[in-house]
């Protein structure tokens, strides 16, 4: 593989990271802010602040929206967008996510007959 | 004196022999020689089935368990990770987001069953946890008390004869400093109150020695409590159960000083469903209402018929295998897709634990009934045997009775067996026994036919057939022993009192049977003491007479050359 080739894909695979990690907006609008309190957080996800319900803007489009973090951004009513918590506001419009079951239970079968073997013992050749 | 006792003991030892056939010191000598064994211990044999015995006891009676529905376990699962691009340990900011998703929620407690003795790279700051919770002026998230887990330090650290599992409490003497102090950041110990109380509390992990037992106060010192300890402290104080603590107050800690035994629960909460699909997990309770008392015996019966052909962990019907807990376990993987009525849902006013369940990290605890699962999960167990049995929950309450009081039911039983063995022999009894065991087997056979399970059935079918041709009359009283014992263990766990060594109580009643039958039906022939018996020989040697049938292994041998 050339150097170019290789500089290509690396490119690729560095911008889809944030799209991968990014979530589309949409028409998705903030319908109700829940609770009294709403916690803000930075972009990456560290808490900043909280503030009042009342200060977020509702029926207004949201701004941005993450997965990791699950975080969406929306305007607050002096106009300065905030990034918040997903579970703090009722968004309308967004697409329902795919929920599943978990097909595997939490425990598992006793393991009596095999010795447990985990990772890689370094004391053997 | 010495001669009216000697008189006395001659005439009682008659009367013995002449209503049970059998010498007055043969049980006294049968029970020194099983007392003798139990206390050596060979190959830690008595210890592993009073394991197994309290193991196969628990998974019977486990459909009698019925949980409080008042624990949640909200567990960071690999596919919570994979969705979140996240790796592991979470990041303290991500790790306090969710503390504060939960907080909002209102539930009564909040058990962090995660550990911080590393700093995080990255400029990752333990305040970054903190910071979502400390920081808000909202009330429901502010009336919220959150356990901690820091460790203890290891026993090899803390001073001689030091015990995690005390069975007492420590009411005098300075208090031990068992605090590992790597293990809990600055950041938090500086929010912790010294007397326990408060919003931040603290519980201790990394016991040692107490088998499969869950210590709730370490070394018996109530200012030493266990991660499930502390945070049932806070449960009962929260304003919604206060009112289910009052029979034994948690601060009084007499009542909760001995080491808990977990009782695992054959039926999962209805809560199960929101993440368990029933082809999963066992049928759950119902969602109002009690399961029917004859649900509760036909599980139970089946754990007990089936289990006695295999391991039931491994049965495909998840009905017989019970893979899952009597607790909410909540992957975070579905529940973060959730809507906040349904977090609200779920985990108002309940006692939540936040845990982990990762591949690679191994947290993993066995339980008789379910198999391996994660500690969060047994933390979960043993804090739902807390909420949902208070103070009667399963332990080892009184050591002397339990160290003495086996060696006198041994001897009782050992006297008395004579006489039950008079009975059992009785030519009526016995054609009656050789009946009642042949349809035992068959009866036994039909349930396992029954259950669905037809290679038992034909083990079961071939066992009576052979017994009934060798032994016929045997096997009754031995089926009979075991459910007798067995209810008995069961009726024991209702008051709280662990089952105990029935299966080592049945074997020893078989052995007693074994031994004591001979003597029993050739007493003619068989002294006691044995005529072979070398005390016997070197005590009449000594005392200058020869027995009635005094006769040495050494003569008899040479006679016969």
């Amino acid at each position: 593989m050339s150097f170019v080739s290789r500089s290509v894909l690396a490119v690729a695979l560095l911008a889809a990271w944030p799209a991968a990690h990014a979530c589309d907006v949409g028409s998705q609008k903030v319908e109700k802010v829940l609770g009294k309190k709403v916690a803000t957080y930075s972009e990456s996800g560290d808490f900043q602040k909280e503030i009042e319900a009342s200060a977020v803007k509702v029926d207004t489009p949201l701004v941005e929206c993450r997965d990791a973090p699950a975080l969406v951004r929306v305007k607050t009513v002096n106009g300065d967008p905030v990034w918040v918590d997903r579970l703090d506001v009722k968004i309308a419009g967004a697409a329902k996510a795919a929920t599943k079951c978990k097909s595997n239970v939490v425990s598992r079968e006793s393991d009596t007959r095999a010795p447990a073997v985990s990772g890689i013992d370094p004391c053997s050749g | 004196m010495f001669r009216r006792l000697r008189a006395f003991l001659r005439e009682l030892s008659s009367r013995f022999h002449g209503h049970a056939r059998v010498s007055l010191w043969l049980p006294a000598a049968v029970v020194l020689t099983f007392a003798v064994i139990e206390k050596l211990d060979a190959f830690g044999m008595h210890e592993a089935m009073e394991a197994r015995s309290e193991q196969a006891t628990l998974r019977i009676v486990s459909p009698y368990y019925t949980p409080s529905r008042d624990v949640a376990v909200v567990l960071v699962d690999d596919d919570y990770l994979k969705s979140r691009g996240a790796g592991w340990p979470l990041r303290f900011a991500e790790q306090g987001r969710l503390l504060r998703q939960i907080a909002s929620a209102g539930p009564s407690v909040i058990l962090m069953d995660f550990v911080y003795p590393h700093r995080h790279g990255g400029g990752d700051d333990i305040q970054s946890l903190l910071a979502p919770i400390l920081s808000s002026s909202d009330e429901t998230i502010a009336h919220v008390p959150i356990v901690f887990t820091a460790m203890a330090k290891p026993l090899a650290a803390l001073p001689d004869g030091f015990e995690f599992c005390a069975e007492e409490l420590k009411e005098h003497g300075a208090p031990t400093d068992i605090l590992d102090r790597e293990s809990l950041p600055t950041a938090l110990s500086e929010q912790v109150q010294a007397n326990g109380r408060g919003r931040f509390r603290v519980g201790y992990i990394r016991w040692s020695r107490c088998g499969g037992e869950y210590p709730l106060l370490l070394g018996g010192d109530a200012n030493a409590p266990t991660p499930v300890f502390a945070a049932y402290r806070a449960f009962c104080e929260s304003p919604s159960h206060a009112a289910r603590c009052e029979r034994s107050d948690p601060w009084d800690a007499r009542d909760f000083a001995h080491p808990m035994i977990v009782r695992p629960g054959a039926f999962p909460t209805p809560e199960q469903r929101f993440a368990y699909s029933e082809s999963v997990c066992q049928r759950p309770l119902p969602a109002r209402g009690d399961v029917p008392a004859g649900e509760r015996f036909l599980s139970a019966l089946q754990q007990l018929t089936l289990g006695v052909f295999g391991d039931l962990r491994r049965s495909p019907s998840v009905q017989l295998a019970l893979p899952c807990p009597a607790v909410t376990v909540l992957p975070l993987s579905r529940l973060q897709n959730a809507s906040r009525d349904t977090w609200n849902e779920l985990l108002r006013d309940k006692a939540v634990i936040l845990g982990a369940d990762i591949s690679g990290i191994p947290d993993l605890v066995e339980s008789p009934v379910h198999g391996q699962i994660p500690g969060a999960v047994w933390h979960g167990m043993a804090l739902d045997n807390l909420v949902a049995l208070d103070s009667n929950y399963l332990a080892q309450r009184h050591p002397a009775i339990r160290k003495y009081g086996g060696f006198a039911l041994l001897l009782a039983f050992a006297y008395a067996f004579a006489f039950i063995l008079h009975f059992l022999e009785l030519k009526a009894i016995r054609l009656g026994r050789a009946w009642i065991s042949f349809t035992l087997w068959v009866i036994l056979a039909l349930a396992y036919v029954g259950f669905g399970d037809v290679r038992a059935a034909l083990f079961c079918f071939a066992i009576g057939v052979g017994l009934d041709l060798t032994s016929p009359s045997t096997s009754a009283v031995y089926l009979v022993g075991i459910a007798i014992a067995a209810a008995c263990s069961a009726l024991l766990l209702r008051w709280g009192v662990p089952p105990g060594n029935w299966l080592g109580v049945v074997l020893v009643a078989a052995a007693f049977g074994h031994a004591l039958k001979p003597y029993y039906h050739a007493s003619a022939i068989r002294q006691f003491p044995a005529r072979l018996s070398v005390l016997r020989a070197i005590f009449f040697a000594i005392a200058g007479r020869r027995g009635p049938h005094a006769e040495h292994a050494f003569e008899s041998s040479h006679r016969g050359e």
